[in-house]
């Protein structure tokens, strides 16, 4: 059996296909595959960030993170990998290399001054009101009050963040790792951070082996 | 009895996949960074 064989996708299909002969609702196959590729693959993603997270002693810091960028990444949207398991690299790469980083630079950062924390928010800010929100190529938005809409939600949820982190100070880990997650999905909505997953995505494409297709 | 039992059990994944594919629709994004390819009857009109 090929790796090909192991894919996400053929997975999804599989359960997909059994669940909907189980359900006896063979005409929303489609549906059901597609609904078991986004659960199994976010399944599979947190698993491998949790585990990854744990060996490098840095789970707290990636939790936070997660959560944090994930909720933001929904009302915003965001850059996108062309390919399941260049998402799941990227996405280790960028979470653990972040929360690494944060890892070292914690004590510099919690005995900064808030004015610090609040200029990350206003870079941010900028970036939302100018680009967000992302849609993903197949998922494009329609009208412009659709894009006002999520545009507006995004604002609103990281202006209740901010107002929140400040009134705690900066004095917490927690409050760095939602500040720079927020940062980074902002900048997923830039030209450059798009520009940036562009070449992210070419250069994974690189180690792919020509017999080896993962998604 | 069993036949009953497994209806219910895929009954019930089909409810919370379908859920999981109306939501993933609905937003903006993905949670992280791949998007597979949507069904045509959920694709946004």
């Amino acid at each position: 059996m090929s790796v090909k064989d192991y894919s996400i996708h053929s997975l999804a299909t599989s359960i997909g296909s059994w669940v909907s002969r189980q359900a006896g609702e063979t005409e929303k196959l489609a549906v059901l595959v597609y609904g078991t590729e986004v659960l199994l693959g976010g399944i599979i993603k947190l698993a491998a960030l949790a585990i990854s997270s744990f060996l490098l002693g840095i789970p707290h810091l990636v939790a936070v993170q997660v959560v944090s960028a994930g909720f933001i990444r929904t009302l915003s949207g965001g850059a996108h990998c062309t390919a399941y398991y260049r998402c799941l690299l990227s996405s280790l790469l960028i979470f653990l290399g972040m929360g690494y980083s944060l890892k070292l630079g914690l004590p510099h950062l919690t005995v900064l001054s808030n004015h610090y924390m609040l200029f990350c928010f206003l870079v941010s800010f900028y970036w939302i009101y100018r680009w967000a929100p992302v849609p993903p190529d197949n998922k494009p938005l329609r009208t412009d009050r659709d894009r006002l809409v999520r545009k507006a939600w995004t604002i609103i949820a990281v202006l209740i963040i901010m107002a929140a982190l400040i009134m705690v100070g900066t004095a917490k880990w927690w409050v760095w790792a939602i500040t720079f997650s927020i940062l980074w999905q902002c900048f997923t909505l830039t030209p450059f951070g798009q520009k940036f997953f562009y070449r992210l995505d070419k250069m994974l494409v690189f180690f792919e082996g020509k017999e080896v297709t993962w998604s | 009895m069993r036949q009953k039992i497994m209806s219910f059990v895929g009954k019930s994944l089909a409810g919370v996949l379908a859920a999981v594919a109306l939501l993933e629709v609905g937003t903006t994004s993905m949670f992280f960074y791949h998007q597979p390819d949507i069904p045509e009857e959920l694709k946004r009109k």
